[in-house]
């Protein structure tokens, strides 16, 4: 009787569960399309509308991007401290100039040596 | 009798399958006099055109004598693919194109090899001809009947089970199959499409998937409408966010009925930031497709670490004899 509820109970939390993932699964596509359609008014009418809680805007805090040297220095505050402690002794101009590389190449690898290079190898 | 008969037909779909395979993750090597591998930047006022053109160019790789996505231990590009009840599913690919040919005759040559999934084992060649209404020429090394056939150039608006993009989408469609108006220009603004549920996990062949690529934004884009002229088309027109300085097209929106029904988002990257001198010397870092309707998605995705250019490297490795020593 007792393992009856149980079943009963795991099955019913995992439909539940199913639902929810669902749910979110779907709201994060409508995120997206949100996204879409934003960038493509915008030829329409100029401005670009969009929450700014949207996960498709680039945001240094949010893990979904970054746009600025800002951004970059947050994101590797967060996923590569150590880079980061290095990034950070660099001068402004550098930083920057290693942020724009990485934007043009998406190339992280390159951008961690190069710090390093600069800081130390290259002195 | 039968059975050679099964054989045969067990070996035409795995083979239209590994074509679809190969158009999800695929070099274009298509032809078009237009679009000449010499092609210069532009400068000034740029036509509808000439954008189309230019993005035809980057999307070949023609800034290169040859490109490779190499495989390096177990790492190389993957295909994802997800269906609408949460299946994923997953290719891995190893791909070399020589652009390096001067006999007049031949364009381009491409070659894919497969590492993992269903089509783990084969390879495909595919010879592009510098005649643009030669059609390119397809072989495929099927390991199971361990022989090599031959295919006709496939439809453009073909596809493959999970995944979303067509032939069309990536080798086939040339600038000449549409017109083109440019409809504005402006501010990339949000981060390109990812598949959410495999963002940023540990994938085979890629060690992590990446998260959603945002470095694009803030970058100028055109917006490229472009309409086609085939007669009952699965899409109308299509609008691309194209970089005015790159041409990289880092999202195309496709209209049915003036309605959405398909979006690819690409993700680019500069080789390296001196690379060739060329700010067209790109490649796809990934490939991001969802057809609205049935809510497929699809997600290639390149490692940096594995790409190569201009490598030197024998003609003859562009050849059936590399298929043939293919092992599964």
């Amino acid at each position: 009787m007792k393992n009856k509820q149980m079943r009963r109970f795991f099955q019913s939390a995992a439909i539940t569960g199913g639902v929810l993932c669902a749910a979110v699964a779907q709201s994060a596509t409508t995120d997206y399309l949100e996204a879409v359609r934003a960038e493509l008014a915008e030829f329409e009418t100029g401005k670009f509308t969009l929450a700014p809680e949207s996960p498709w805007i680039s945001r240094a805090d949010s893990g979904a991007g970054i746009a600025d040297v800002e951004g970059f220095t947050a994101f590797l505050r967060r996923e590569l401290p150590g880079t980061y402690i290095l990034f950070v002794r660099l001068p402004r101009p550098t930083r920057v100039k290693i942020f724009e590389e990485y934007i043009n190449t998406g190339d992280l690898g390159k951008a961690r040596s190069d710090i390093y290079n600069l800081l130390y190898r290259d002195r | 009798m039968g059975q050679v008969m099964d054989s045969k037909r067990a070996g035409g779909r795995i083979a239209a399958r590994l074509l679809s395979i190969i158009g999800a993750l695929a070099f274009s090597t298509a032809a078009l006099p237009g679009v000449p591998k010499d092609l210069r930047i532009p400068t000034g006022e740029v036509s509808a055109e000439e954008v189309a053109k230019q993005v035809y160019f980057a999307n070949h790789f023609y800034a290169f004598k040859n490109f490779s996505i190499e495989r390096s231990g177990d790492t190389m590009a993957v295909l994802v693919t997800r269906t609408p009840d949460g299946r994923t599913s997953y290719t891995g690919v190893e791909r070399h194109l020589n652009n390096e040919y001067d006999d007049g005759e031949i364009q381009a040559r491409d070659l894919a090899i497969f590492h993992s999934g269903q089509s783990r084992g084969m390879g495909m060649l595919v010879t592009d001809y510098v005649d643009d209404a030669k059609s390119q020429n397809y072989m495929v090394w099927l390991p199971s009947l361990r022989k090599i056939r031959r295919f006709a150039e496939p439809a453009h608006d073909e596809m493959w089970g999970g995944a979303v993009f067509t032939f069309g989408d990536v080798t086939l469609r040339k600038p000449q199959h549409e017109e083109h108006e440019i409809i504005g220009k402006k501010r990339f603004r949000t981060c390109l499409g990812v598949i959410e549920e495999v963002e940023g996990r540990t994938m085979r062949h890629v060690d992590k998937m990446p998260k959603r690529a945002c470095r694009h934004v803030g970058k100028e884009v055109y917006g490229l409408k472009s309409t086609t002229k085939f007669e009952n088309w699965w899409y109308d027109y299509r609008i691309s966010f194209v970089d005015t300085r790159t041409f990289a097209d880092y999202r195309t929106v496709y209209f049915k009925d003036g309605k959405m029904i398909k979006i690819i988002d690409r993700d680019w990257g500069l080789v390296s930031d001196s690379a060739e001198g060329d700010q067209r010397a790109l490649f796809w870092k990934y490939w991001y497709g969802v057809e609205l309707d049935s809510g497929r998605e699809s997600w290639a995705v390149i490692p940096q670490s594995v790409v190569e250019f201009d490598r030197e490297r024998r003609d003859s490795f562009w050849s059936e004899s590399t298929l043939r020593r293919l092992k599964r």
